[in-house]
């Protein structure tokens, strides 16, 4: 499904160059739950902002599927993101102005989505999710599990193949965690792909693979 | 007292830490006070100060009051009955006059000259400050001729000497002794330089000749009411006694300071509440610019708060701050008044009454300072609403990572803009539909061809010398056969009062000789060539022309509203008219023909009902001293001016000329019509600025604010596109709010400009539409950077911040 092959990203400060990453290979398939995992700094969330087709400047080659995204201009690979791809993120990030129902109908507001198709579609997610007695609060009448659990619901929304999520249970306590981790699991068992970023073990623990990342280059693998 | 000056000295740091804040703050501000503080010392001069005389507010201006309800100018006979029968007044006084040519100083002159009865300066309680005012035997008839003269005449004209005995004016005719200088800033009526007794000339007997204007002062003990009633039943006795015979029903009695101020105190209350409008989009910026450093700076007042600061002394802070801030644009708007002030009076050209009373006074500067203190108060307090439900923990967590926007604060700077944009369009709407009006006027027909022509103004000094009054005579005459000689001329006439100048006489005049049937016109002389000259076209009949010598009956020609009005279903050729009201002759005018209208009392008023006499067989003493030529040419009539300069001169050098295009004496007509819109014109569009500053400050603002939401949208698959719709969305949306406020406001308040406008409703919806797609237009401009700024968030930047 994901290929990448000598990936390479510096940030430039003055005339200084940093990498954060250095030749990164990487394949992932299809339908697989894989953890990023490796010490602050080592470039995990750079890494998985390129997977995520945010960040648009680093080299090397990058496939998804049979696309290769490092060919793509800047609107095709927001297209080939829209498409495919849902963000999970640490702090939630649901927007305070908006209630949860309004929160879901974000990324389907960005993708073309009639009004019709975008009302089923956040009516669905809230059934599918047990949100609907939820749906016209906003995000700060929420504890952090329901918001991170409405954040995992707006990434689904949209019907993606792959599933990104930054350090998802990171502001959480380890009920909350567990419950986000077990719906990952059912989401992965349906057949989404999912990469996640942590530090924790247990988390880890939910994913059947997990890569090792140091200093900007993947130093290896568990299964 | 240690504390505040601590406050004012972090203050001071404060605001040098921050120069952009400090300068655009500092700059909107001194505009706004500025501009108010040159329109209030005009306003406090003409209307709201006294009268610089004793007890200025018993003195009045006493009126005729018509038929019609309108109150005018006096005849002799009547105020001299008024004089004689009043029980209310302390003294009462008559004056007329003009500008004449005066010689006797080093070199003829033109000076505001006016004739003044006995008690004169009496009623405005004003002595000479050397010399000596009238003896009782100088004001009457056979009088020894005696003149006072202003303080400036004095200076520019006699060269300031103390003795002046046997220097002598010639003022329009006879030769006066001067006996006396009136003290400095004294010139009423306005610009006069010389004073002299009326009654050394015999009085006028005509109860229909409204020649005179009169004050008096109300007798001690004496109300207005009172005084009014007096004199009121005086008017209505006097109507008794001679009926028709005089044109007066009633009397009326109006403060001398109401009187001089009524024609510009509604213009100048609007202008003062556009300045103040103004100001309040001054104010509403920095207030912006107050609040987002009040938001920037919210971790510094939470940790002064957990220290253990008082709301009250957070606020002292901020209004320190504020104090000076206001103080450095007051003295920078006082700097500006100055120059406003001298700029207004400039761009007024002349309308103004009471202009030497104009000045950046104590007055002013009193207004400035309880201005800016109060705008110092207002804006101190405006970030306190910020910290009124400061929450301490998020705000000091916040210390390290930012800034956050409480929502409150984000409504208030959003109301603010929309105050900012309501307010812009009502000015922006009252200078468009002033710019629409003058517009109007522009294209509006005068009766006239005001291209190609040249109009010159000759005054000679006035004599009674019946022999220079027939050399003066044959010099006009000559003078204008000789101007119809000249190279590229087309045409050339003469005539005693230029359309537009206001300088034109109207009175009663009697139909076909018939006492019974009279009719009211203006009445002007003119000769054959004038009507050509202007472009004036001949409807019916003809001109005048060389069978109208001295010796065959006399002439006139009248304009088509005249006889559409007194021989509507009649031929009017061969008609009479007597106006021997006007110039003392009763001879009958015989009408010859029938020219165009001529808008003579301004583009904006009804063509005026004319009777032309001809300058040759009608020669009044006045027409000679005082003769306006237009000359029309086949080349750019400007062109024309240095040879007419030098030929005149050549014939008679005493004769002082002016020169004016036709098109000039148009625009000139149009002078206080332009000082309007010019004022309400850069009020709009500094306020246009201002405004557009302070949508892009928000908006700017907001972006910085929304970088976080704006990176979860991208991240979420928001395009450039989304992110432009979102903030210029919210930019516009304030807009849109602010301009339908603004235009239900407009038309509220446009009703005030009705006065000003013409042709032009005060809904006139291409003028509010047309504003509404400039603000439109500016506020899109004013969204387009920070959208754009927007649009380059990077998500993966703005997420990290977590």
């Amino acid at each position: 499904m994901l290929t990448l092959r000598k990936i390479e990203r510096a940030f430039e400060f003055g005339r200084e160059k940093n990498y954060v990453l250095r030749g990164v290979n990487l394949d992932i398939e299809e339908g697989e739950f894989v953890t990023i995992m490796g010490p602050s700094g080592a470039g995990k969330s750079t890494l998985l902002h390129i997977l995520g087709l945010h960040d648009n400047a680093w080299v090397g080659e990058y496939y998804f599927f049979d696309q290769a995204a490092h060919k793509l201009k800047p609107k095709d690979r927001a297209e080939l993101r829209n498409k495919n791809i849902g963000f999970v993120f640490q702090s939630y990030h649901l927007l305070d102005q908006l209630t949860v129902q309004e929160n879901l109908e974000v990324p389907l507001s960005y993708r073309n989505y009639g009004r019709a198709e975008r009302e089923q579609l956040v009516r669905e997610t809230l059934d599918r999710f047990q949100l609907t007695d939820k749906k016209h609060l906003y995000p700060s009448k929420l504890s952090g599990g329901l918001q991170q659990l409405i954040g995992v619901a707006r990434a689904m929304i949209a019907r993606p193949k792959l599933i990104l999520a930054d350090e998802p249970t990171g502001n959480l306590h380890s009920a909350q965690a567990k419950e986000i981790m077990e719906m990952f699991c059912k989401l992965n068992e349906q057949g989404t792909t999912i990469i996640q970023v942590t530090h924790s073990e247990i988390n880890a623990g939910y994913s059947r693979r997990i890569v090792n990342i140091h200093d900007g280059n993947v130093v290896g693998e568990d299964h | 007292m240690q504390t505040l000056w601590q406050d004012l000295r972090y203050a001071l740091r404060v605001l040098k830490a921050r120069p952009g804040f400090t300068l655009a703050a500092v700059l909107s501000l001194s505009l706004g006070i500025g501009a108010c503080t040159a329109i209030f010392s005009i306003v406090d001069g003409v209307l709201l100060r006294s009268l610089p005389y004793p007890q200025a507010e018993k003195i009045v201006q006493l009126n005729e009051v018509n038929e019609k309800g309108i109150q005018i100018r006096v005849t002799e006979p009547n105020y001299l009955d008024v004089r004689a029968r009043h029980n209310s007044l302390a003294a009462i006084a008559q004056f007329a006059g003009g500008a004449v040519v005066v010689t006797g100083g080093n070199e003829p002159v033109r000076a505001r000259a006016f004739w003044v009865s006995g008690d004169y300066f009496k009623v405005l309680g004003v002595q000479p400050m050397l010399g000596r005012g009238f003896l009782p035997e100088e004001s009457k008839q056979g009088g020894n001729p005696v003149a006072l003269v202003s303080y400036g005449f004095w200076q520019r004209v006699l060269g300031g000497t103390t003795d002046f005995s046997g220097r002598r004016l010639n003022v329009d005719g006879p030769a006066f002794t001067v006996v006396g200088v009136m003290p400095q800033g004294f010139s009423y009526p306005q610009d006069a330089d010389i004073w002299v007794p009326r009654e050394v000339e015999p009085p006028q007997t005509s109860r229909t000749a409204h020649n005179w204007s009169v004050i008096a002062r109300i007798r001690d003990g004496v109300t207005l009411q009172q005084a009014q009633t007096d004199i009121s039943t005086l008017g209505k006795q006097l109507r008794q006694e001679y009926s028709k015979g005089t044109d007066a029903v009633d009397l009326a009695l109006v403060p001398l300071k109401e009187f001089l101020t009524s024609k510009v105190r509604s213009g100048l209350l609007l202008l003062l509440a556009a300045v103040g409008l103004l100001l309040l989009v001054a104010c509403a910026n920095v207030a912006n610019l107050t609040l987002a450093q009040a938001t920037m700076r919210s971790s510094e007042f939470a940790v002064r708060a957990a220290l253990g600061a008082s709301r009250w002394r957070m606020a002292r802070q901020f209004i320190s701050e504020n104090l000076l801030l206001t103080v450095l644009a007051g003295v920078l708007g006082i700097l500006f008044s100055f120059w406003g002030t001298d700029l207004l009076l400039t761009l007024n050209q002349g309308n103004l009454p009471r202009v030497q009373e104009i000045a950046v006074n104590w007055r002013a500067l009193l207004f400035t300072l309880g201005l800016a203190a109060t705008i110092a108060v207002v804006l101190g307090l405006v970030p306190v609403t910020r910290f009124a439900n400061l929450d301490l923990q998020t705000n000091l967590k916040e210390a390290g990572r930012g800034q956050t926007a409480g929502g409150f604060s984000q409504r208030l700077r959003g109301v603010l803009v929309v105050a900012q944009v309501a307010l812009t369009m009502v000015l922006l709407v009252s200078a468009g539909l002033l710019g629409r009006s003058f517009l109007k006027l522009m294209q509006t027909d005068p009766g006239f061809h005001s291209e190609s022509a040249v109009a010159m103004t000759l005054s000679l000094p006035t004599t009674i010398d019946k022999d220079q009054e027939q050399r003066y005579r044959q010099f006009h005459q000559q003078l204008v056969e000789q101007l119809k000689q000249m190279p590229g001329v087309i045409a050339a006439g003469g005539i005693n009062a230029l359309p537009l100048t206001g300088r034109g006489s109207n009175g009663r005049f009697q139909k076909d000789g018939n006492p019974a049937t009279t009719g009211e016109g203006e009445y002007r002389l003119a000769s054959g060539g004038y009507f050509a000259a202007m472009g004036i076209p001949i409807l019916r009949g003809r001109i005048f022309d060389e069978r109208d010598t001295g010796n065959a009956p006399d002439a006139c020609v009248i304009s088509q509203s005249l006889a559409k009005a007194y021989w509507p279903n009649e031929d009017p050729i061969g008609r009479t008219i007597q106006f021997g009201n006007m110039d003392g002759d009763k001879d009958l005018l015989h009408i010859v023909g029938i020219v165009g209208d001529v808008r003579d009392g301004g583009l904006d008023a009804k063509p005026s009902a004319t009777v032309y006499a001809h300058s040759l067989q009608r020669p009044q003493w006045w027409q000679v001293s005082n003769q306006s030529y237009v000359i029309r040419a086949q080349m750019d009539a400007a062109t024309l001016i240095p040879s007419l300069r030098q030929s005149v001169q050549a014939a008679n050098s005493d004769a002082l000329i002016r020169f004016q295009t036709l098109n000039e004496v148009v625009t000139d007509s149009l002078d206080s019509r332009r000082f309007s819109l010019i004022i309400f014109g850069a009020f709009a569009v500094v306020a246009l600025l201002l405004a557009a500053a302070g949508v892009y400050g928000v908006m700017s603002y907001s972006v910085t604010q929304r970088t976080h939401e704006i990176g979860v949208r991208m991240a979420l698959g928001a395009q450039k596109n989304a992110v432009l719709r979102l903030v210029i969305g919210q930019g516009m949306t304030l807009t849109f709010v602010g301009i339908a406020i603004g235009l239900v406001t407009s038309i509220g308040v446009t009703r005030l400009l009705k006065n000003l406008l013409y042709d032009v409703s005060t809904y006139d919806p291409v003028t509010m539409i047309g504003v509404a797609l400039v603000l439109t237009s500016i506020s899109l401009a004013a969204c387009w950077i920070p959208a754009l700024r927007a649009t380059k968030v990077d998500p993966m930047t703005a997420l990290r911040n977590e």
